[in-house]
Order: structure tokens, then C-alpha cells, then sequence
């Protein structure tokens, strides 16, 4: 296989599996969070920011899979 | 504008016979909350009404106005998230405000009595149709037994029982009860379900019912039933719908009371709220029999204002004295349109008194990081379009400050789209003035990575200010600039930018910097999240590049189309955009809220400000 499909596949698995890790976190962080927000609306701002904390982990997937897919195209070196 | 308003606390001395004047004075002037005075409390009111007497009378008020509320206002979606769509203030003549109170008696009573009648009505009405609703269900279970239902009651020496039960227990259910004197009848029904009569002795009921229960025959409460299921049937539908009639006359009868009162219920609580207020101050003064002393907080700038308005009031018998402290409540004030922006810096807490107030900075980097997201010319077009609409549809405060902020992230958009050349994506084939994000990805980070910088920076600035403001150390604030300092001067190294001197002293700053850090095993966690939260910047990029590939992607897949059927192509089209801009509309908002929220507000702000509420009239305009 060439290396340009192995990098696909890789850059495929590194936002896959930090997306679907993401994902799962961030469901179970935003259902504590809309229940505290129910209970005082005053925990909207908290709420929201600690739901949205868990996504930082896809961004490091999406930014393996960038630079993989960067270097399969030629436009960086590793 | 950086900080909260400067505020000072206030003392006045003044005659305890003009203390309603004052306290109404305060009132009229809204720039002064009352604090509590512990001590002995002894008052009489300007309108001679009794505390706990109107008090009673506001809780009573608010329940009508609450009730009447809901039949009165919308509560939809919208309603929900922005309020009432027409948000305006009772209008009142000082001097009828208090016949409005003298009269509020009368009229709570009034609409108590009212409200209560028809309320009940309405309540009975839902009962009896609850109760025939389980008379028809009944008898649509037995309308296959063509018997009148009174022959199921139970006599002296025989009982009857009837009940549903499952198809496939029937047979077993037979085999059980062959040793008992029973006659037994079944009817099949519906989901594979049995509808079934059993009469049986006396003295076998118990055991009967018992092996019924283990097959889960479920019993229908007959007793009482008189006639035909069919005739049951027809006469229950008949009485149902009666009910439904009565029902929408109860509920029009209300409606139109509602309607005709709702003026006077509103203006009464409204009064009737501004009165508790005044009187719940009141009960803050420290007083004695001649003299009255008050505390509270009120801005500096309106010192004079309030010096003038209690002089005038009292007639010059007045004494103030003025002190600045630090646990002060919190005001933001904030020029122009950046003021709208404090309901988000809110949306999180409120600064502390002395602490920084982030909504200056918010202001023009919540919609930069928003319009960097979007970043379409036709997409901002749209958040504008939605905006006007929201200010046109809704008059009340929230929506008027959400249409705002949304008009500035639109412009945001439309300039970023200019920039990036996204006008429905590609569809326009227009270049843009800078660079596209779709072929050139890593400058899309770079700027983004950028953005983080200055942004952390920022908060790093903001917390040695706030700092130096309150005389704490600002080590662990500057050791993140020599951390940064020297970070960049090896990596500028790295690339041969800077000369090999400049390396080894770039190491020595930033080894400076993290043994800083690490001098305090608290700090080396926060170095490592420094940069995680420089990173997460990279989600600028990240939905910048999702919205043109999602655009680019519709423009592609309606191509396929035109030619086949240019309907389906224009559908495809026009939904595949619309969707593509709520998404990434919704998704540009949050994660520039978060990007604010985590990663800025989290270097300085701890948002445990108590938020300054001035004694006022609440929805009252008083001529």
C-alpha cells in the first residue's frame, strides 16, 4: 500500500478515536451540566466551560491528523 | 471600564420623621442599595401600611400575576430563551401610586375570589373527565359482551370478576381453575389480549383471584356499571364531549376576565413590589426615636446627586459621610456597544469589586473569534439578517442585546469571508483578499495559534494588574512571559532566524521561567495546561475549515444535480447551506463563549462579585 493511503488511514484513526473519546466525555459532562443549570441558571457559565473542556482532546486528534495528512501531501517535513 | 464602577460606602444621618422621605427619595434616584444595619429596628412607614401586611399582600399579588402571566404572555421557544416579546414598564402618576396600594386590597381580593371560582370549576371539570375518560376505556375493553354490565356485580353467594388477560395463558389458566365451580367466558380482543368474565362461589374467590393474579390477569373495576358496554360507550363519549364544551367556555369565561383585569393586576403588583421594596429598606436603618442612620453603596460619580436629592428632601437636615473599602458590590460599566457584552462576562460571574472587568476585551474579540469561524460573507449576511429580524420581532432588553452582539459577529463574519474569499464557500468562484483556508490549512493554524497567544497573554496582563492593584505577588504571572520569552527565541534558533547567542540565553530566560514555575508543584500543572490552552486555539482553525469544507461540499453535491433536475439541485442547495450555517453558527458561538470562558477567563477571573441592586422602581415608570 502506498504511504500516502497509510497516512490517510492514520490521520482517519487519530481524529476517529479522539473524537469518539471526546464525544463520550463531552455527552456525559453536558448532561451533568444541563442539569446544574436547570437546578440554578446562574451555572450557565461554569457549565458550559467545563462541557466544552473535554472537546480539547479531538483538537489534539485533529491536529495529529492535519500534520499527517500535511506530510503525506509534501507541505511539511517531519 | 477596566475595572467595575468606583464605588463608595455611604452613611446618612437624618430625622427619623423623614425617614419615608428618604427612603422614597432613594427610591425615585435608583443609585443607592441599602445595606443592613444589625441593631434595634423600629419604623413606621410613609403610607402607614403594616411590613408583613404588605408583604402578604405582594406574595398574594405575585401569585395572580404569575397565573394571569402565563394566560397573558407567549411561551414559546423564543419566548423562552429572549423573554416577552413586548417588555414595557407601568407608566403611574407619583400620587397614584398610593391609591394603586390602598386599592391593592380590594382588588387582590377581588381576583382572588374570582380566579378561585373558576379555577375550581376548571379543576372539577378535569376530574369528571378524567373519571369518564376511565369509563370509556373500560367499555371499550368489554363492548364484545353484548350484557348488561350490572349482571357483574356481586351478589350474596356468587361473585363476577372481569379482566384482561394474555391469548397464551388461557389454556393453562383453564387447566388451574377446573377444579372450581366457575363459569368462565372469554372474548379476544385486541394485541393478543383476552377480555374475560368469570363467575364463580363466594367462598372460591379468594383462590381464584390468586391463580388469575399468577397468570397477570389484570381486573377492570365494573362495579357500579350499569347497562350495555355499547350504551356505556356512546352515553361516556356523549358526556366527554359535554365536558369538552364546558372546558372551552371555563377556559374563555377566565380568558376574558384575565384580559379585561390584567392592567390593573400588573400595575397593582408592580406598585405593590415597589412598596415592599422601599419598606424592606427601611428595615435596614438603624433608628432611634429622633435620629435614623442608613449604610449602603452607591457609585462615586453620583455622590453629588444624591447629597443634592437628600438635602432637598430633608430640608437640609442631613449628615453624610463617605468611605472607599474593597467589599463593595459590583457595577459594570462599559462604553457603547461593549456594554452588551456584560451579559456574557455575566453568563460566568461577576467580577469581584476590585477585580478586572473582562467585557472591553470581550467585546471585540468574542465576535473576531466568532466571524473567524464562520468566516462567509453570505453566512454573515445571514447572522445580520437574523439579527435585525430578533430586533424588530422582540422589544425587551435581552433580545435587543443579543440582536447586538449578533450584528457584530455578522460584521465579523462578512470580513473574515472577504478575507478568506468564502461566499457560500466556493460558490461565487470570487478569490479572496488574503488567503483560502482549503488550500492553505497551517496558516489557518498559525493565525489561530496566534490568536491563543495574544488571547492567553491578555488574561496574563490583566491578572498582574488586578494584582498589583490588590499588592500581591505577580512571580508566577511574570515567570509565564520568561517561559514564553525564551521559548520563542529557541525556536526562533531552530529556524536560523536569530543568532546562536540568542539561543543560549533564550534557554537560560526560559529555564528561569519554569524553575519559577516549578517552585511550587501547583504552578508546574499550570505550565503544562498553559500550553494545552494555547492549543486549543487551534479549534479556531478547526470549525474555520469544517464550515468551508461543509460549504464546499453542498456547492459540489448540487452541481451533480443541475443538470438532472435544477429543483432538486436548488433544494439540495439551499437546505444543505441553511443547515451548514446554523451549525457552524452555533458551534462558532460556543467555542468562542468557551475560548473566553476557559482559556482567558481562567488566568485571572474568579467571578465572586456580588452584583450591585440598587432600592429602585422594578418596572415602574414614576412621572
Amino acid at each position: 500500500m502506498a504511504i500516502e493511503g497509510l497516512l490517510a488511514i492514520g490521520a482517519g484513526i487519530a481524529i476517529g478515536v479522539a473524537a469518539l473519546g471526546s464525544g463520550i466525555g463531552q455527552g456525559k459532562a453536558a448532561a451533568a451540566a444541563i442539569g446544574a443549570t436547570a437546578e440554578d441558571t446562574k451555572n450557565f457559565g461554569r457549565s458550559i466551560a467545563l462541557a466544552a473542556l473535554v472537546e480539547t482532546q479531538a483538537i489534539y486528534g485533529l491536529v495529529i491528523a492535519l500534520l499527517l495528512i500535511l506530510y503525506g501531501a509534501g507541505v511539511i517535513a517531519i | 471600564m477596566l475595572f467595575p464602577t468606583e464605588m463608595e460606602k455611604i452613611n446618612v444621618a437624618f430625622l427619623s420623621e423623614d425617614r419615608g422621605k428618604v427612603v422614597e427619595k432613594l427610591q425615585e434616584q435608583g443609585i443607592v442599595e441599602v445595606k443592613e444595619i444589625s441593631g434595634k429596628q423600629e419604623f413606621l412607614s410613609s403610607v402607614s401600611i403594616d411590613t408583613d401586611y404588605l408583604s402578604s399582600l405582594f406574595l398574594r399579588s405575585e401569585k395572580i400575576y404569575k397565573d394571569f402571566s402565563g394566560v397573558m404572555k407567549k411561551h414559546g421557544l423564543l419566548e423562552t430563551l429572549l423573554g416577552n416579546r413586548f417588555e414595557k414598564n407601568v407608566s403611574l402618576k407619583k400620587d397614584e401610586m398610593e391609591d394603586v396600594v390602598k386599592n391593592a386590597e380590594k382588588v387582590v381580593k377581588h381576583m382572588e375570589g374570582k380566579t378561585e371560582r373558576v379555577g375550581k370549576q376548571i379543576e372539577e371539570n378535569k376530574k369528571d373527565s378524567e373519571e369518564v375518560k376511565g369509563i370509556i376505556r373500560l367499555a371499550e375493553n368489554l363492548k364484545f359482551f353484548d350484557f348488561d354490565l350490572r349482571l357483574l356485580s356481586s351478589l350474596k353467594k356468587t361473585f363476577a370478576l372481569a379482566g384482561k388477560l394474555k391469548l397464551n395463558g388461557i389454556p393453562d389458566l383453564k387447566k388451574d381453575l377446573a377444579n372450581f365451580r366457575i363459569y368462565l367466558h372469554s372474548q379476544e380482543f385486541k394485541n393478543e389480549e383476552n377480555a374475560l368474565i368469570v363467575l364463580g362461589l363466594k367462598p372460591e374467590e379468594g383462590e381464584i383471584r390468586k391463580i388469575l393474579l399468577k397468570y397477570g390477569f389484570e381486573f377492570f373495576e365494573v362495579e357500579g356499571l350499569k347497562g350495555k358496554p355499547d350504551k356505556i360507550l356512546k352515553e361516556g363519549k356523549e358526556e366527554l364531549e359535554w365536558l369538552n364544551k364546558k372546558r372551552d367556555y371555563l377556559l374563555k369565561k377566565r380568558k376574558e376576565f384575565i384580559e379585561e383585569w390584567w392592567e390593573e393586576i400588573e400595575r397593582t403588583y408592580v406598585v405593590v413590589r415597589a412598596y415592599r421594596d422601599r419598606l424592606k429598606s427601611l428595615q435596614m436603618f438603624q433608628e432611634t426615636k429622633y435620629v435614623s442612620v442608613l449604610e449602603g453603596w452607591m457609585p462615586k460619580k453620583y455622590k453629588w446627586k444624591i447629597q443634592e436629592a437628600l438635602d432637598d428632601v430633608t430640608s437640609g437636615r442631613v449628615f453624610f459621610t463617605f468611605e472607599e473599602t474593597e467589599d463593595a458590590p459590583t457595577d459594570l460599566e462599559n462604553p457603547g456597544l461593549s456594554e452588551k457584552f456584560e451579559v456574557i462576562t455575566g453568563g460566568f460571574g461577576l467580577p469581584k469589586y476590585k477585580d478586572a472587568d473582562p467585557t472591553i476585551f470581550l467585546a471585540f474579540l468574542f465576535p473576531v473569534f466568532f466571524g473567524f469561524m464562520l468566516s462567509d460573507v453570505l453566512y454573515g449576511s445571514l447572522i445580520i439578517l437574523l439579527s435585525f429580524s430578533m430586533r424588530f420581532y422582540f422589544r425587551n432588553r435581552l433580545a435587543g442585546v443579543f440582536s447586538h452582539i449578533l450584528l457584530l459577529c455578522g460584521i465579523s463574519a462578512i470580513f473574515w469571508g472577504f478575507l478568506f474569499g468564502n461566499f457560500l464557500g466556493n460558490f461565487l468562484g470570487l478569490r479572496g483578499l488574503w488567503f483560502s483556508p482549503t488550500q492553505n490549512p497551517i496558516m489557518l493554524i498559525i493565525i489561530s495559534l496566534v490568536f491563543g497567544l495574544v488571547h492567553v497573554n491578555m488574561g496574563i496582563v490583566l491578572s498582574i494588574v488586578q494584582k498589583i492593584r490588590s499588592k500581591k505577588s505577580t512571580i508566577p504571572e511574570i515567570s509565564w512571559f520568561l517561559v514564553e520569552a525564551g521559548g520563542l527565541l529557541i525556536i526562533f534558533r531552530i529556524f536560523g532566524m536569530v543568532a546562536e547567542v540568542l539561543f543560549y540565553a533564550g534557554m537560560l530566560v526560559f529555564f528561569a521561567g519554569v524553575v519559577m514555575k516549578i517552585s511550587k508543584p501547583m504552578r508546574m500543572i499550570g505550565l503544562i495546561s498553559f500550553f494545552g490552552n494555547i492549543l486549543s486555539y487551534v479549534r479556531l482553525a478547526a470549525i474555520s475549515l469544517a464550515t468551508s469544507y461543509i460549504a464546499l461540499t453542498v456547492n459540489h453535491i448540487s452541481s451533480i444535480f443541475v443538470s438532472g433536475s435544477f429543483i432538486l439541485s436548488g433544494f439540495i442547495f439551499t437546505v444543505g447551506h441553511l443547515f451548514n450555517c446554523t451549525i457552524s453558527s452555533v458551534g462558532a458561538f460556543i467555542n468562542s463563549l468557551r475560548l473566553h470562558y476557559v482559556e482567558f477567563f481562567s488566568r485571572f477571573f474568579e467571578g465572586e462579585g456580588k452584583e450591585f441592586r440598587p432600592l429602585k422602581y422594578e418596572g415602574l415608570e414614576v412621572k
